[in-house]
């Protein structure tokens, strides 16, 4: 009898499994979320599957694709590059999805990119510091290679254009730069020098330092002999602040310190306490929605996004941008599946000629040069005020 | 802004950096002096003695001179546990083992910071309200002056330690032989706790002093730990005085470098002044030999 009982279960399973696969194979589309989920910066993965699940859920809900339903499978990449290399063999391999959203971090990208252009799926990731119009495009492009990643943040170069522009516009003519001794602060620093040589602006000082630093009172001074009426950095977090303090220190409060957009938190308004005169980032519009034009289109947009994330989920997510960048990843694969199909080489030649494409964080233009997609038109350059980040002109 | 006030400029940025090296450095030198084993969670007790102030001035409101003592108190308890539990216990005297124990001890503090205050950086308002003081024309961070000032009275207050109390003298006894001083009916194991607790609270002041500087995180001990040990090499391991005169040559070597050649040279020089005096005089600055 026990056998008996043994033996029905193990059938049952079995079958069950069997439909589910067999199911599954017939109607789903399937797409591959590999955020981190867990550890430090866990909560960026958990708010860009939220946004991507927001416009998947719509969509099933209205019938799907063609009748078929996306489904969306999730691995946690817990932002480590070994584990995202092996979830991404596994989306591809065991669950064969057509498209793929994320990783978060650059490791992480430099690491499964080899992997998921070998088998030419598209992906969508996050990464701000990844090289892809600087670097990877032009190359690819003398070589007669298509790249398959797309970049949804404003990215260093385009963040860099859009704040020497902005100190054009207001006058400076002399930039010092300071950027932390890692591979972010080598980009930052070329594309500041070409930004300022394109727009008629003096590099005046090149200055690095140790992110694991004390205090960067000496090369703040540096910045300041050299007759600097303007700073740039790539810098966030506490070495940010302290930088920031340092620059006081030294008496140039009134100089614009143009910083990284990864500074856009209450957080590091907080840390930075007395010394918040003349401190800049810049950011697509999603970050200051409510600042926008009524006849801007975007402003719709944005706000509906905002309005069904709101009424699905009953809470905010942590950061709107992190959201925005899942549900607009969500979106792309959606809407080229829905012009060209599941074929991976069709899809991203179809997203690569999409200009002006409605997304919750911006409205993107992409080329075969440009993988963000964000143009100047789409960010601006933020200030504080009081305990918020807000648009200035 | 001339070429002098700028070289004065760097001098003290030296200075802001190397009186915090120094402070870290002092913790390591008086540990070594007793117990001759670099204890490598030095760094983690000035992480501690920063984030316990910090929590009791921004969460629980307390005032400054309140938060300093519970800072204090708390990282000398830690210090002390840390010699009950791991160094008591597993260290069998022997140096090579309480090193690796120490390692431990500093990954272990790390982890239970990252579990209690998470991976963000705090800061707290400067013990001066002056903000910034112009000397011919170089900017100091008023929070320096404090610091100096407890390095030095922190020295001077160890050294009468050393050379008046029995128990100064006891301890001194143990880092010149355990079997004599045992011999001689002074309980070692009690003078290693001693020593312990000792340095975890001269390591909690030095970080609640220098938060306001370089704000805290889990993480910031190791840095300064490394920093902190060349200092007290480069000065002379065991001798306080000299902790404090390394220090100060790190920090200013460091701004200087940086200053006149390179900020990637910083590491480079610190180095090569390090391997130097290593060559030239291995017992240190102002260390004696064995």
């Amino acid at each position: 009898m026990k056998k008996m009982n043994w033996m029905a279960i193990l059938i049952y399973v079995l079958t069950m499994t069997f439909m589910v696969g067999l199911t599954h194979a017939a109607d789903t589309i399937k797409l591959g979320a590999s955020y981190g989920m867990s550890g430090r910066i866990g909560w960026i993965g958990g708010d860009c599957v939220e946004g991507a699940k927001l416009i998947i859920d719509e969509v099933n809900a209205k019938g799907g694709i063609k009748g078929k339903k996306i489904e969306l499978v999730e691995y946690d990449t817990k932002n480590e590059p070994d584990t995202a290399r092996t979830v991404i063999e596994k989306l591809i391999k065991k669950d064969e999805v057509v498209g793929i959203l994320g990783p978060v971090t650059t490791t992480e990208v430099q690491t499964v990119t080899p992997v998921v252009e070998k088998n030419k799926i598209p992906f969508v990731v996050v990464s701000g510091g990844i090289e892809i119009n600087e670097k990877i495009l032009p190359e690819y492009k003398k070589e007669g290679k298509k790249s398959y990643m797309w970049a949804l943040s404003v990215g260093t170069e385009r963040q860099n254009e859009v704040k020497v522009l902005w100190l054009k516009k207001k006058g400076y003519k002399n930039l010092g730069n300071i950027e932390p001794l890692d591979q972010m602060g080598d980009l930052s620093q070329l594309t500041y020098k070409a930004w300022c040589k394109k727009y008629g602006l003096n590099v005046v000082a090149e200055e690095r330092f140790d992110n694991k630093g004390t205090d960067f009172v000496t090369q703040m001074s540096k910045i300041k002999a050299a007759n600097a009426d303007s700073i740039g950095s790539m810098c966030s977090g506490a070495p940010a602040v302290t930088l920031v303090k340092n620059r006081d220190q030294v008496g140039m409060k009134n100089v614009p310190f143009m910083l990284s957009d990864a500074n856009l938190s209450k957080r590091f308004i907080e840390l930075l306490g007395e010394n918040t005169a003349n401190v800049y980032t810049v950011a697509a519009k999603i970050e200051f929605v409510s600042y926008l034009k009524d006849s801007d289109p975007q402003k719709k947009v944005i706000t509906d996004f905002q309005k069904k994330f709101k009424e699905k989920y009953n809470k905010e997510p942590k950061s709107w941008f992190f959201a925005a960048v899942g549900y607009d990843s969500a979106l792309m694969f959606i809407k080229a599946i829905e012009a060209v199909g599941i074929d991976g080489e069709k899809m991203r030649d179809w997203l690569e000629k999409q200009t002006k494409f409605e997304g919750a964080q911006a409205f993107y233009s992409w080329s075969n040069l440009d993988h963000r997609g964000i143009g100047v038109d789409q960010c601006s350059v933020m200030g504080i005020q009081g305990d918020k980040w807000v648009p200035v002109d | 802004m001339e070429t002098l006030s700028l070289y004065l400029q760097f001098a003290m940025a030296g200075l802001t950096m190397g009186t915090i090296y120094a402070m870290v450095g002092i913790g390591f030198s008086f540990i070594y002096r007793v117990t001759t084993v670099l204890n490598f969670a030095q760094g983690e007790f000035l992480m501690l003695g920063g984030m316990v102030a910090i929590t009791m001035t921004s969460i629980f409101g307390s005032p400054l001179p309140v938060a300093l003592v519970i800072g204090i108190l708390t990282v000398t308890f830690t210090g002390m546990l840390f010699h009950l539990g791991a160094i008591r216990v597993l260290g069998k005297a022997e140096p090579v083992r309480m090193i690796l124990i120490t390692i431990a001890g500093s990954m272990f503090l790390q982890g239970v910071a990252f579990l209690i205050w998470g991976t963000d950086d705090y800061t707290m308002p400067s013990f001066v309200k002056v903000g910034t003081v112009t000397l011919f024309g170089a900017a100091i961070n008023s929070q320096v002056f404090p610091v100096i000032f407890a390095a030095i009275l922190i020295t001077f207050i160890l050294k009468i330690f050393f050379d008046k109390t029995i128990w100064g003298k006891a301890t001194t006894a143990c880092a010149e032989s355990r079997e004599a001083s045992m011999l001689l009916g002074i309980n070692v194991s009690r003078m290693g706790m001693l020593s312990f607790a000792m340095s975890a609270g001269i390591g909690a002041i030095g970080g609640i002093l220098i938060t306001p500087i370089c704000m805290m995180q889990y993480q910031k001990g190791v840095p300064l730990a490394i920093k902190g040990i060349a200092g007290a090499v480069v000065g002379g391991l065991g001798n306080i005085w000299g902790a404090m005169l390394g220090g100060l040559i790190m920090g200013l070597a460091e701004a200087l470098s940086a200053g006149v050649i390179a900020s990637y040279f910083t590491d480079v020089v610190v180095f090569i002044i390090l391997i130097l005096v290593l060559f030239m005089k291995p017992e240190g600055l102002l260390g004696r030999r064995r």
